[in-house]
């Protein structure tokens, strides 16, 4: 999977939001928003980095066994594809 | 010594429907927007 083209990360104090930028103006009305852990997946996901090394990626940054970021990457994924940022 | 690592909290993505009505924003991304972007 990979983020789309076009999306970013704006960071404003108490949330992140993912913004649209470019043609994905037309399609995309609105944002989305995501607390932290949610932004540190994103941003690694956008910046090519696999499932499951993201997944480690989060054990190495906050206390959670892998087995839990692995399944909470692949939800967030999930959402993100619904929700027309990424694609599988 | 090992860094204490942070609190985990579950990821949340939340999708919010922004009110869609010179030189294509709603009034909303356009304050959020990077002036560069």
């Amino acid at each position: 999977m990979k983020i789309k083209d076009g999306f970013i990360l704006r960071k404003v104090p108490g949330m992140n939001l993912v913004m649209p930028t470019g043609k994905n103006l037309k399609t995309f009305n609105g944002s989305l928003m995501l607390n932290d852990t949610g932004a540190f997946i994103f941003e690694k996901l956008q910046k090519g980095a696999a499932p499951e090394e993201t997944a480690n990626a989060l054990t190495q940054e906050y206390d959670v066994s892998l087995e839990t970021a692995s399944t909470d990457v692949q939800n967030t994924i999930n959402s993100l594809i619904e929700a027309g940022v990424a694609e599988a | 010594m090992e860094n204490e690592k942070k609190v985990y909290e579950t990821p949340v993505v939340t999708k919010v429907e922004f009110d869609a009505s010179s030189g294509n924003y709603s009034a909303t991304q356009w304050c959020l927007m990077p002036c560069n972007l």
